[in-house]
């Protein structure tokens, strides 16, 4: 009877660099560029996201 | 709960969301935290959650998703009631004697007043925020020893 080999397959020794599992600040930063809103905008935003919070 | 300390920091959902959107003052505040490790970004998930929503509501979903999940990294959690103001809640709960917030009525002299003596905790413009901070003076009071620089890359 053939016993299982404890050799790992040779394809599975050479693994493929992953890229990196994370995303950066830097990439945030530049997805983030091609929206315009001003500090005004974001303090707004999220004044009526709380107040929707507190009605519900 | 955690005891006060200036090397902490809690950051209102507009800051975190203007960090991201804006850049100016938040991003410039919110850099000094990034690229130092002995500095401690505290948040929650009622914190997470409003910047979250801001962000895909003037981002788009993706944006706002991948920022959750970067950001998660970065922060020390805690756990406060859904009702309590989340930045306050956090700042208390989490120690951090620096709120960063744009909203003006946590910045105002009379919420100061209010919150001396409950909270050892000081809501900041993250413009003054990034004005005052001296890091070289914070890394010998919290770590001692001589300041090195900074340690990480905010990018990153």
């Amino acid at each position: 009877m053939r016993m299982p080999s404890r050799d790992t397959p040779r394809g599975r020794l050479f693994v493929r660099a992953r890229p990196h599992p994370f995303v950066t600040w830097a990439d945030l930063f530049e997805r983030a560029e091609c929206y315009d809103p001003t500090e005004a905008d974001v303090i707004d935003a999220v004044r009526r996201h709380r107040a929707a919070d507190d009605d519900a | 709960m955690r005891s006060p300390s200036p090397a902490r920091v809690a950051a209102d959902a507009d800051v975190l969301a203007a960090d991201l959107l804006v850049g100016g003052p938040s991003r410039a505040a919110l850099d000094h935290v990034r690229e130092h490790s002995w500095l401690t970004l505290v948040a929650s998930d009622h914190l997470l959650d409003d910047a979250e929503a801001v962000i895909r509501e003037l981002g788009d979903a993706d944006l706002a998703r991948d920022w959750r999940t970067r950001i998660e990294r970065e922060c020390e959690f805690v756990d406060h009631p859904a009702e309590d103001h989340p930045a306050l809640a956090v700042a208390y709960r989490g120690g951090a004697m620096h709120l960063l917030t744009l909203d003006e009525s946590l910045l105002s002299a009379s919420a100061g007043a209010a919150l001396r003596g409950r909270v050892e905790t000081s809501p900041r413009h993250p413009r003054a925020f990034d004005t005052l901070f001296d890091a070289a003076s914070l890394y010998r009071e919290v770590v001692g020893g001589d300041y090195p620089g900074p340690d990480r890359d905010p990018r990153d």
